[in-house]
This record gives C-alpha cells, sequence and structure tokens, in this order.
C-alpha cells in the first residue's frame, strides 16, 4: 500500500468514524500537500451523498396494506383507521392542518363509577402550629428596584388575610428535598417560605418580598434555590413596559447576586438548568388594520447571575398570548392562536424561541385546540375539541411541528375549559405525564375522565367517572356579573397517578380529593375529605418523591376564611398540616 | 407549503402492553419507517419481490418482539437491524445477482449500479452510512467487528469511486 492509499484509506474511515486527533491532523496534513487525493476524498464525500439521496423504490399501497397485516398475524386485528397513525398533512395558510382519521375508541360497557365514601382526615382541620422557625441567617444587603430589601422576619405566618380572596394567588411548588416553596400574598408584599419535610420553615425562611404581589411564578431549581416571578408594584404597567419582576433566592433564604430583574409581563414561565425562562407579550400601542400585527411575543431568558438575554420578537395578528402559552422543555414558548368564525374554529400552535418563530410553526389545527402541554421527551400535546361539546381528540407533534401518531383518536367524551364564568374558553390542555400518559377531562355533568396511554390508546381501566364535580376556585362579590374563575387543577404523580379536587358532596361536609391510579381505580385508602362544611381544596401540587401537597381553604368563625396546607403521603396519610393564611 | 413527512420521530415502546397495544405501537412503526425499510430493501437485494418478503419478515420479528414485551426503544434502528440480518441470511449460500425479470439494468441509476458490484454486506454498509448510522452502528447491523467493518466500508467506498468515474468516463 503507497502512502496515498494510506491516506485514502484513512479519508473513507472519516465519513463513518471519528478519526482520532493524531489521525485527522496526519491526514489533513497530507491533503494539503496532495491534489490527487484531495480530488479522491471529494470523490469520496460525492459517492457517500449519492448513496444517500438515492430513492429506493415505492410500495403499491395495496401491497403495503397487506405487509402489515400479515406482520400482524395471527391475531389479525388492525385498528381503525386513523387510530394511530392516520394523520394526513395538508397546506393550509403556509402551515399544517392536522386532518386525522375518526377512529372511534370504544369505551367499556360498565365504566367504573367511583365514587367512595369520604375518609375524612384524622381531626379537622385548624389551626396549625406555627412554621415560623426563627431565620437563622438574615437576607444580603442586596437592594431592589423600589428601595427595600426582600429579607427574613419573625412572625410573617401566617399570614393575614381572607383565603377566599387571596387563595388563587398562593402558589407551592415542591422541591427536591422533601421541601415546599409557598408564596402567600400579603398586605404590603407577597411572603415566601420553605417549609421542611414536617411543615416547618427551613432557616432562613420565611421572608418579605416587598412591593411584589401577588407572585405569578414559583419555580424550584435543582441546586435548591427558586425563582419567583412576582408583580412589580412600583414598575409602570403602561403598554411595553415592564410590570413583572424576577427574584432569585438560594436554599438558606438569600437573595442571588444580579437579582431582581426587570422582565416583561406575564406568568409563562419554566426553569431550564439555572436558567429561568418567561414568555413575553406585547400589544402594539397604535391601532392596527385588520389582518395587521396587534402585538408580539418573545422569550426572555435570565442566567444564574441575573443576566438577562431577550430573544427576537414575532409579530402575532391576534388572541396572542398569555393564557393557553407554556415553556417547553426546550426553552421554546408554545401557545395556541385561536381564530373563530361564525361557522367554524380552528387554531394555530405557535411556537417561539430565542431566535423567533421556530421551523416547522405555526402548525394549523382544525377545531378549538387547547394550550399545550409536555413529555419529557418535550413533545407537544393538546387537546381539540371539533366545536363545542364535541367529541375531544389529542395530537402530539414533535419540536419541529410535525405530527407524532401517538395522538388519541376521537374520544367518547368532550374536553372541557378550566375555566368557570364570564367570557371565552377553550378546551383545557391534557394533563401529560414523564412518559406521555395523558389525561383528558369532561366536566360536563359527571367529572369524566379519559387516560391515555403513551401511544394514545384508551388504557384499560378508563373513563374514570364520579358524580362530584371539580372544585371551582376563585371569588366573585355579589352582583359582579364579568367574574369567573378557574377549576381546581388537577395533578399526576410521577407514577402515573391522577389527583382531582372535588366539590363537596353536600352542604354537610367539606372537599375532597382522590387519586386515582394508571389502572383507572381509585388508589386504596383514598380520597382524603375535609371534615369542616363548607371547606374546599384549592390546588394540589405532587414532588417528585409522590409526595402530595394540597391547599385547603376553610370558613373560620368570624365568615371569612383561612389557608392550610395538607402535606398527603401516597398513602394518603396527612403527613402534617401548615396554616399559612388567617383572617 | 406542505410539510415535509414525517421523520423518524422514535415510538415510545416502553408501554407496549395488551394486544391493542401492541398493534397500535406496530402501526404506528409500520407507518413511520416502512417506506423507508422498504426502499432500504430493495436496494440492497436489488430484487423488489424479495424485499417485500423481506419487509413482511421485519415487521413480524418487530410483533414478535413487542408481544414479548422487548421491543426496543429505538425502533428505526432496530428494523435497520433486523431487515439488515434479514439479508445477510438470505444472501449466505446464494448469488445476490437479482432474478432475471426483477433486474432492470436499463433503468438503474448509475449509483445502483456502483453498488451492484459489491458484496452483499458491503453493499448493505454503504445503505446503513447512507441511513445516518455510524460506523459502530453499522458494524453491529452486520455483524462484523468495527475494525473489519471499517476495512470494508474503506474498500467498498474506493470500488464505488472506482466504477463512477468508469462511468463518467464512458459518459453514463
Amino acid at each position: 500500500m503507497s502512502i496515498h492509499e494510506g491516506f485514502l484509506e484513512l479519508a473513507a474511515a472519516s465519513i463513518d468514524f471519528e478519526l482520532d486527533e493524531y489521525e485527522r491532523a496526519e491526514l489533513d496534513r497530507h491533503l494539503a500537500g496532495c491534489d490527487e487525493c484531495r480530488r479522491t476524498v471529494t470523490g469520496y464525500r460525492d459517492d457517500a451523498n449519492a448513496i444517500a439521496y438515492e430513492a429506493g423504490p415505492g410500495l403499491a399501497p395495496a401491497r403495503s396494506d397487506a405487509i402489515l397485516a400479515a406482520a400482524l398475524r395471527p391475531s389479525r386485528r388492525r385498528p381503525p383507521v386513523g387510530l394511530v397513525a392516520a394523520i394526513a398533512v395538508v397546506a393550509v395558510l403556509g402551515a399544517g392542518l392536522l386532518a386525522v382519521g375518526l377512529g372511534v375508541v370504544r369505551l367499556p360497557d360498565d365504566p367504573l363509577v367511583a365514587v367512595m365514601p369520604h375518609r375524612p382526615v384524622p381531626s379537622s382541620i385548624g389551626p396549625s402550629s406555627e412554621p415560623t422557625t426563627p431565620p437563622s441567617q438574615p437576607a444580603g444587603p442586596t437592594s431592589q428596584p423600589g428601595g427595600e430589601t426582600p429579607g427574613p422576619g419573625v412572625g410573617l405566618l401566617p399570614v393575614r388575610g381572607p383565603g377566599q380572596e387571596l387563595g388563587t394567588s398562593i402558589l407551592m411548588a415542591a422541591g427536591l428535598e422533601h421541601d415546599l416553596f409557598v408564596s402567600i400574598p400579603a398586605a404590603d408584599g407577597t411572603v415566601l417560605t420553605r417549609l421542611d419535610s414536617s411543615g416547618r420553615a427551613e432557616p432562613g425562611w420565611p421572608i418579605r418580598i416587598p412591593g411584589a404581589s401577588p407572585c405569578g411564578l414559583l419555580l424550584p431549581v435543582d441546586d435548591g434555590s427558586i425563582r419567583a416571578v412576582c408583580h412589580a408594584d412600583d414598575l409602570a404597567s403602561e403598554l411595553g413596559e415592564p410590570s413583572v419582576r424576577g427574584f432569585a433566592f438560594d436554599a438558606g433564604g438569600r437573595l442571588l447576586t444580579g437579582w431582581p430583574v426587570e422582565l416583561p409581563c406575564c406568568f409563562t414561565g419554566r426553569v431550564i438548568g439555572d436558567d429561568l425562562i418567561v414568555a413575553a407579550h406585547q400589544a402594539a400601542v397604535d391601532v392596527v388594520e385588520e389582518g395587521q400585527a396587534t402585538g408580539s411575543a418573545w422569550v426572555v431568558v435570565v442566567a444564574a447571575d441575573g443576566t438577562v438575554r431577550a430573544g427576537v420578537q414575532v409579530p402575532f395578528a391576534q388572541n396572542c398570548c398569555g393564557d393557553g402559552w407554556a415553556i417547553g422543555p426546550d426553552g421554546v414558548a408554545y401557545g395556541t392562536i385561536h381564530h373563530d368564525t361564525e361557522t367554524s374554529i380552528s387554531s394555530e400552535l405557535a411556537a417561539v424561541g430565542l431566535d423567533g418563530l421556530q421551523d416547522g410553526f405555526p402548525v394549523v389545527i382544525d377545531g378549538d385546540v387547547s394550550g399545550p402541554a409536555f413529555d419529557a421527551a418535550g413533545r407537544i400535546h393538546v387537546t381539540a375539541v371539533p366545536q363545542a361539546r364535541g367529541r375531544a381528540q389529542t395530537f402530539v407533534l414533535d419540536g419541529d411541528g410535525r405530527p407524532v401518531p401517538t395522538g388519541s383518536s376521537q374520544l367518547e367524551i368532550t374536553a372541557t375549559s378550566d375555566w368557570w364564568g364570564a367570557g371565552d374558553s377553550h378546551p383545557a390542555a391534557p394533563l401529560v405525564g414523564a412518559d406521555g400518559t395523558t389525561f383528558v377531562i369532561d366536566t360536563t355533568g359527571d367529572t369524566t375522565v379519559a387516560g391515555l396511554s403513551p401511544s394514545g390508546q384508551l388504557m384499560d381501566g378508563w373513563p374514570y367517572r364520579s358524580s362530584l364535580t371539580l372544585q371551582d376556585t376563585g371569588f366573585c362579590p355579589a352582583g359582579d356579573t364579568g367574574c369567573g374563575g378557574l377549576l381546581a387543577a388537577p395533578a399526576i404523580g410521577p407514577d402515573n397517578v391522577l389527583y382531582l379536587l372535588r366539590a363537596a358532596a353536600t352542604s354537610a361536609a367539606g372537599g375532597s380529593i382522590v387519586a386515582v391510579g394508571p389502572d383507572g381505580r381509585v388508589v386504596s385508602s383514598w380520597p382524603v375529605g375535609l371534615r369542616r362544611p363548607g371547606s374546599e381544596f384549592w390546588s394540589i401540587v405532587v414532588a417528585a418523591d409522590s409526595q402530595a401537597y394540597a391547599l385547603a381553604i376553610e370558613p373560620e368563625p368570624n365568615g371569612s376564611h383561612s389557608a392550610t396546607i395538607l402535606s398527603i403521603s401516597p398513602d394518603s396519610a396527612v403527613r402534617y398540616r401548615a396554616t399559612i393564611l388567617e383572617p | 407549503m406542505e410539510l415535509p413527512p414525517p421523520t423518524p420521530p422514535e415510538l415510545d415502546a416502553t408501554s407496549v402492553r395488551g394486544r391493542a397495544g401492541i398493534e397500535a405501537f406496530v402501526v404506528s412503526a409500520y407507518d413511520l419507517h416502512h417506506a423507508e425499510i422498504f426502499g432500504f430493501l430493495a436496494r440492497a437485494t436489488r430484487d423488489p419481490v424479495l424485499a417485500e418478503d423481506l419487509l413482511e419478515d421485519t415487521y413480524r420479528r418487530l410483533t414478535e418482539q413487542a408481544r414479548d414485551g422487548s421491543a426496543s426503544l429505538e425502533v428505526r434502528a432496530w428494523l435497520y437491524r433486523a431487515a439488515t440480518s434479514l439479508v445477510i441470511g438470505r444472501s449466505r449460500g446464494r448469488s445476490t445477482a437479482p432474478s432475471p425479470e426483477t433486474a432492470n439494468h436499463e433503468r438503474a441509476g448509475e449509483v445502483e449500479l456502483a453498488l451492484a458490484g459489491l458484496s452483499a454486506e458491503a453493499r448493505l454498509a454503504l445503505l446503513l452510512s447512507g441511513e445516518g448510522f455510524r460506523g459502530e452502528e453499522i458494524a453491529a447491523a452486520i455483524d462484523r467487528p468495527v475494525a473489519a467493518t471499517r476495512a470494508l466500508l474503506c474498500r467498498a467506498r474506493a470500488r464505488v469511486r472506482v466504477r463512477r468515474e468508469l462511468f463518467a468516463e464512458q459518459g453514463r
């Protein structure tokens, strides 16, 4: 073998294998001085491309069907056309319209009706021991715009205030150390605390964030720190001006250097690594003509040191953004924009990253489409209904906007909004577990939940039905006709256990939480109910260790309401109760 | 604007349970990948009729894997490995020349003609490379050591280069 042949072999090998540094350097040096070798290497690359781009022959559709049928024998049964795979993509106005076959999922003839007797907690929820361990470390001296410094305080908890009016603004977020972060709006700011596994405040907590009320995002970071985005009372709220502020505190309650930061509105965000990513939008200041951009959306990334990077702004024609948007695990803001006409409704799923509108988006989906939810792989799940109370269907897309054939066929239930009260409403986003297990909820009449496997099939034992309605939250003063609120959001545990917060069955009882297992049956020893009449569960979060934290709003003798956190183990045992708000 | 066809999002095989789940999984894998696997088989065997048989065998193996609860997490890669194994199994002890009724040299492109003179393994290795698999994956698919696969690929590329240069000189 000549020296040239040896290097040509190396060049050929480099197409399929990584060369080590020495090989690469030697090859480059040789090629630099050998014109003939360079021509041959170029030819190798050309050959490789030609082989890759040469298309093989196609297969006749009839043969294709026959081959699939034969491959599936001896079961001799195919799912209905369109059940899994018949997602046709056609061009509509520069975006993909998903036209999906009408496969039918047959429901069990005798679905499980799971209304179980309430299992009261051991004692009535009442004033608890105050989780106010005195802070051992003072907050750092960093000041925020506005003059005051977030800092610890004795006697911050429980916060004094009316539970019904403030309850929807109480946020809980489970940390990784069996801890729970809680933000509570207070008269002069927000109280932020970190509770340990017994419900007591960790050293350094609680702290008070002056001039920030309420917080709309509470996002724990793997290193034990927390990011919070809160209204900033002192900032201008004119169009385009920042009106919220982001905070970062370490595990001991100390404000991190570089924070707080001023952010554009609003409260769609996610933590990835130790970056805070928020979706921002603003309306156009000037009056615009129909079809013109009426606003724009972009993402903002705030690094752990408080450095803010704003992405490219994407103009939108209508109804952008706010509700129905969420940040995916890839840091891209996904959201649904609805186009209503008198006869039809269609929706566009948009994706906005740091570099602007993402390739492959927007994707047009026929019908009224929910906001997005994500599995651990970053696939985007939405629920669509063709018209009000129409049969729901889930769609799954990859990060490039391409359909993934794991959406469902049309279900025998609809998907309802999580909003009650005045104004437009759209289907609620599906609940999606890490592996893609998906729950679609219908609250028309009874509560019905379809549990779908990661491949989009109705799972054995589902749908789950309960005659109890989901709890509504919020507070409408008498005579306020434009008022509304959200149904208490369900949650999924890491093992795909679904937690539903339900209204009381009678006026003599309180609300309850039911845990439904992946088999569609109520988990043994659940539900957990509140004993006091008029008491309600308004929110729940589930930690990575499957511990659930539920917020109970309970009537007090003075006519107002308190707010109490219950830590509930998977076996329904209540580990602690911590009252965080008292009237 | 027509969106590009869905390409290889990997299926989630971790939850394939029950008859309906298995069928749905196989149907999904078929709809996603059968066209490219058939094209690969037809190019590898140069015999579309044989390729149809091998496509059926490939997906039958996938069905069996799913029924056994051992479906791979990387379905596309698994399908190529299975198809490669089937082609190698068929080629052993047989001529790789296509049957007269299926060989159509007049219609074949010069790339296919350049590949035609290679052994079944070498052709498979180059086609797998064209499908985006790296050398180590190709070695696993054709069940040969990595070093031997590297030598095989180098020789194959050199032969293809010579043949395509020849075609170019002949004005093809």
